[in-house]
């Protein structure tokens, strides 16, 4: 018997449109991580980024007539409105990803819980004092270079960019987190 | 940076996540690029690294994605159903059972509405705007409702009024193209006024003349307004005025005779005695005379006032009967054969009160106040059989 697990992306998608609820569950199901991890990098807290996720998935149900118009990969198509939902979560909020402070980071998800959950907290926590002070920009080439895996082309689809740029981006960007990364060592010495 | 450094450092990320490479086992494999490729490889593996600490925590995948398809379902969204036009949103929106009935109250609405409000926006049209169809289609359904050759006259009276002062209207907004031909209109709904009135002359001469008087009377009036408005038309409008004009003055001599044939009323029979004339001269009637006939007057009689002429109609002078006052039987001039004995008829009250009654025919006087009251009492006194 055919399970939804057994269908690829393509195959969902098109029941999806079709109204099938249960083919878009199976496209969250595959696609959820990379959103998750995406908003959660850039996110102070865990419960944001579960909501934004969601919030992600339910505009993408809804813009999935007009999806192929797009011409890019699913998840590319995910990270785009993923993006947007974070512009518009700054955008509310009046403060930009940058203006993210360490001590921010370092009091937020720090209530006590699992050994596991705490350490995984404390390596957000890590990534997020890292990234934070970088550009908007910088922040996200990283991001989808590396904590999403997505290649040069797929970062540069979802950042509205060339290719080319994407690389001199992702150079610049690798730069500049080394050199923050060596003053932030260099003042705790 | 180019893109051959850049196919290295995917290369060598790839074969680091694979497990068996270190960064310096690869970095070996391109020294071309190899202080450039250690640092980024560097960054790159410790965040790759970290990815894992990003997941979402265990359980939450799962319970999301059926709070998801939940909340889809609710929705019932058809993703690829062609969005309704217009039209058929609104038909969607009044088929609906509940909105059925005021549906149907809001198009009856809507349709008595916008119909009253094109009647009316009609009635100011003139020849050439949109709606003057509508207003004469208007007039010609009130002709063709019309149940008797009296109403289609005075229709057509007014009708001809209407034409005339679309003809003016044409003239004040300088319209001359639509002149012409209002002309003509005009002069074939006089035409055929007049051919009605005398259709009503047939039977009743007195209202074909009345009707007649009437159409004369719109003539004289609306041939001097044109008159004037023609002064600084165009040779065009001038020329054709004449015509209305010419018609006019024909159609005024015909309604003229018509309302000149009318007879005089028929006058009282001659006698010594001085009598009252049945004219209309206001009068109060003999109420409290219930012993005199019914005297002909001319009440009852439809007639132009012109036809009654003055000299014929007496009145005494010294007749102080106001309308309000009980009219005095001593100076009613009662023919003498007609009048019965008092002692036959039993007088109301009234007719015991000379309340108008000079002071030398009265030989009582009753208080004043009694007047009224009497005065009630007598008018239901049914009139005695002769």
């Amino acid at each position: 018997m055919l399970q939804w697990h057994d269908i690829d992306d393509d195959q969902l998608i098109k029941l999806a449109k079709e109204g099938e609820a249960e083919a878009f569950g199976e496209l969250y199901e595959r696609h959820v991580n990379a959103v998750y991890r995406f908003l959660y990098a850039r996110l102070d807290n865990s419960m944001d980024a579960e909501d934004f996720s969601e919030e992600v998935f339910l505009r993408a149900w809804n813009s999935l007539p007009s999806y192929h118009q797009r011409g890019v990969p699913f998840l590319a198509f995910l990270l785009i409105i993923a993006r947007n939902v974070l512009i518009d979560h700054y955008r509310r909020n009046g403060r930009s990803p940058q203006q993210v402070t360490i001590e921010d980071i370092q009091l937020k998800d720090t209530n006590p819980e699992p050994s596991e959950v705490t350490a995984r907290n404390l390596k957000h926590a890590e990534i997020r004092q890292a990234i934070a002070r970088l550009r908007d920009d910088y922040q996200e080439v990283l991001v989808l270079r590396f904590l999403n895996d997505l290649s040069p082309n797929e970062t540069a689809q979802v950042m509205n960019r060339s290719t080319g740029a994407v690389r001199v981006l992702q150079h610049r960007a690798i730069v500049a987190l080394r050199k923050t990364m060596e003053e932030e060592h260099e003042q705790r010495i | 940076m180019n893109k051959e450094f850049d196919e290295a450092l995917q290369t060598c990320l790839d074969l680091i996540r694979g497990g068996r490479e270190t960064i310096d086992s690869v970095v070996a494999l391109y020294p071309e690029f190899a202080d450039e490729l250690r640092a980024q490889l560097e960054i790159a593996t410790w965040l790759t690294s970290a990815s894992a600490s990003l997941d979402p925590r265990p359980g939450f995948v799962a319970a999301s994605r059926r709070r998801l398809v939940s909340r889809i379902q609710q929705e019932s969204r058809p993703p690829v159903a062609p969005p309704l036009s217009l039209g058929e949103r609104i038909q969607q929106f009044f088929s609906a059972p509940k909105l059925a009935p005021v549906g149907f109250v809001v198009v009856l609405m809507l349709g008595l509405f916008v119909s009253g409000a094109v009647v009316s926006a009609s009635q100011k049209a003139i020849p050439g705007d949109g709606l003057y169809g509508v207003k004469i289609t208007l007039e010609q359904i009130a002709l063709a409702t019309s149940l008797d050759d009296k109403n289609d006259a005075e229709l057509q009276i007014q009708i001809v009024e209407t034409r005339f002062k679309d003809l003016q209207a044409l003239i004040v907004e300088q319209r001359y193209d639509e002149v012409v031909e209002t002309i003509d209109e005009s002069t074939e709904q006089i035409s055929k006024t007049l051919a009605l009135i005398q259709t009503v002359r047939e039977d009743d001469r007195f209202l074909a003349a009345e009707l007649a008087t009437r159409l004369e009377g719109i003539l004289d009036e609306q041939e001097s307004i044109l008159l004037v408005l023609t002064q600084n038309s165009p040779s065009i409008v001038s020329a054709n005025f004449f015509r209305v004009w010419a018609v006019s003055e024909v159609v005024k001599n015909t309604v003229s005779d018509i309302a000149s044939i009318v007879p005089p009323p028929p006058a009282p029979p001659p006698t010594a005695v001085p009598t009252v004339a049945p004219t209309s001269t206001p009068r109060p009637r003999p109420t409290l005379a219930p012993t005199q006939p019914p005297q002909p007057t001319a009440t009852k009689t439809r007639k132009p006032p012109t036809a009654v002429p003055p000299t014929n109609t007496p009145v005494p002078t010294n007749t102080p009967v106001p309308p309000t006052r009980t009219p005095v039987p001593t100076n009613t001039p009662v023919p003498p054969t007609n009048t019965p004995q008092p002692t036959n008829t039993p007088l109301p009250p009234a007719t015991r009160t000379p309340t108008a009654v000079p002071p030398a025919n009265t030989p009582t006087n009753p208080p004043p106040t009694a007047t009224q009251e009497t005065v009630s009492e007598a008018e239901p006194t049914p009139t005695p059989t002769p």
